[in-house]
């Protein structure tokens, strides 16, 4: 017979794990949420899925490390760093865009997105030859490396561990809030952002208003470039920065962007969280040897019940309701 | 104002215009009609811009603009309200009209925006009423009322329509024509491609009427409404003289 303080205790006594596995989880999630986003933002203009996303992501990390922190680099503070890192990121994205946009603005979507699959390559390939193969460790933004948060004993029992808080996590998130707000003040109240949102539902439409489209499209790349860079490195402290980090993360968000419903945009970020957690969770609970496969297992099942992502089954339901 | 001299308009290997000249004098309706097929959208198209012409020239007052890119045309005062309306359907309606003055530098936008905004929904007061609703949501009419009001919102001084009266019905047509047939009084010119023919020469000053991609006549609206080749080819009358 079990007493029922001790059940509780029990389940109680797990709270700090779950807690910092939901902390951590979230943390990695904004990530693929904002890179999600970055994903959503191209497809909606230009129906291409831009494989190389996730170069934008190691080119933010990278380069920002090499302002920073590298041996013989120009160990600039961090403030000024960001924005170079993110300068060099939109630059290397407007190249993209105008490439996609002029010599081959005839070209079929399909072999577009086959183009970016090939920048993608070139990109890692000059990297691994300006920063070497190996990861390298990031200075964090915060001199405090973290907090130790002690639940109560009355909740957890006497000896629990307590939840770390890790400033980087912090930051982390609060970019990729900050991302979000400002893209959606961007998207629904600036005329640019309507601008841009016109072109991607109706791309003659815009034409015939005189919005030079292929501008707005390089503009596209530029802003999902940005949002890219902040992300990698916004991580690059948590994850160590490698010419090939921008592989992984870019398919897991563009797992996120999928799950999300592609060119849905809060989709992307509910998806994104969501893929963050569920993967920390699985990875300690299942098998941490299948964690990167845990993102893709979830894409294939909601591939299968709800091809258009998950919102729209929420939606579905609510109909049906 | 508007001078179109031999142009010629291809899509890859097909010629669409074949050699065609028109033009169009400052205040005036001008018509332009002629069956399915026969080239009218093409010609608003190599106009604005979209499909850009292959040879000839088109002149818009003093400048040649038939290689300008769309965008660049717009701002020079001409507006094009599509076949098919092309809005931005998810978007309200009041921001398909906002978007209407994207070319509109900062000083004008500032000085005329709103009154233009309000002159639309005064021409067709259905659009205000609507105005937070999707442009998606809104009927046929309604959404060629928005179109019009969109290429408005440009402030432009030549006015491309392309087919107003597409899938409407009669009622709503007759709003949309008397609103054009006003525009003469606000100093805008108009090139109006029309399938119904009856219609568009009611309200026209001139017409010209293209065959597979060939301008085949020209004249007055009155002398192309009593024409018996155009009676019998456009407007449906003297079907007996055919057979007799």
């Amino acid at each position: 017979m079990t007493e029922p303080v001790y059940a509780r205790k029990r389940i109680m006594g797990n709270l700090p794990d779950i807690l910092q596995l939901l902390f951590t989880g979230l943390a990695v999630g904004s990530i693929y949420a904002i890179i999600a986003v970055g994903f959503t933002v191209i497809f909606s203009s230009t129906q291409v899925v831009n494989f190389a996303q996730g170069e934008f992501v190691m080119i933010g990390a990278l380069v920002s490390y090499w302002l920073v922190g590298a041996e013989h680099g120009p160990h600039l503070p961090l403030l000024l760093a960001l924005p170079l890192a993110v300068l060099t990121a939109m630059f290397v994205g407007s190249a993209l865009g105008w490439v996609l946009m002029r010599p081959l603005k005839d070209a079929s979507v399909t072999t577009l997105i086959i183009i970016t699959v090939g920048a993608s390559m070139l990109m890692h390939g000059i990297a691994s030859m300006l920063w070497g193969k190996d990861p390298v460790s990031v200075t964090a933004f915060s001199k405090t490396s973290g907090y130790s948060l002690y639940l109560p004993a009355a909740l957890t029992g006497p000896d629990a561990y307590p939840v770390y808080i890790g400033t980087q996590e912090l930051w982390v998130m609060g970019l990729a809030a900050l991302i979000v707000l400002l893209l959606t003040f961007f998207f629904n109240k600036t005329m640019v952002g309507k601008a841009m949102r016109a072109v991607s539902v109706n791309r003659h439409g815009a034409r015939l208003i005189g919005i030079n489209v292929s501008r707005m499209v390089v503009g596209a790349f530029a802003l999902s470039a940005a949002i890219g860079a902040i992300a990698g490195a916004a991580i690059a402290p948590i994850s160590m920065a490698s010419y090939g980090m921008g592989t992984m993360l870019g398919l897991k968000g563009f797992a996120a962007a999928i799950v999300g419903g592609l060119g849905n945009f809060p989709g992307s970020v509910i998806a994104g969280l969501l893929l963050g957690i569920m993967e920390n969770f699985s990875a300690t609970y299942i098998s941490s040897q299948y964690k990167d496969a845990f993102a893709f297992i979830i894409l294939l099942v909601v591939l299968v019940i709800s091809p258009n992502g998950i919102v729209a089954l929420f939606r579905r339901r609510r109909a049906r309701a | 104002m508007l001078r179109l001299t031999s142009v010629v308009t291809t899509y890859g290997r097909t010629t669409a215009l074949h050699s065609v000249s028109l033009h169009v004098r400052p205040g005036e309706i001008v018509a332009l009609v002629g069956a399915n097929g026969a080239g009218k959208t093409t010609v608003l198209n190599t106009i604005s811009g979209i499909t850009p012409a292959a040879k000839g020239k088109v002149q818009y007052g003093e400048k040649d603009i038939a290689r300008m890119s769309a965008d660049r045309i717009v701002r020079l005062g001409i507006s094009h309200v599509p076949e098919g309306r092309q809005l931005f359907a998810p978007l309200p309606v009041k921001d398909n009209l906002l978007l209407g003055s994207y070319t509109l530098r900062h000083a004008e936008k500032q000085a005329h925006q709103q009154e233009d905004l309000q002159r639309i929904y005064t021409m067709f007061p259905i659009l205000k009423e609507r105005s937070e609703q999707r442009a998606g949501t809104l009927s046929g009419g309604e959404q060629q009322m928005l179109a019009i009001g969109r290429a408005l919102m440009a402030r432009p001084t030549l006015l491309l329509l392309d087919e107003p009266s597409m899938g409407l019905a009669p009622k709503v047509m007759a709003e949309i024509f008397n609103a054009i047939a006003e525009f003469r009084n606000h100093g805008l010119t108009v090139l109006l491609v029309e399938q119904n023919a009856r219609w568009a020469l009611k309200i026209a000053d001139r017409g010209y009427v293209l065959e597979t991609g060939s301008i085949v006549l020209e004249g007055s609206a009155e002398e192309l409404l009593e024409n018996r080749e155009v009676q019998r080819a456009y407007l449906g009358k003297g079907y007996r003289e055919v057979w007799e």
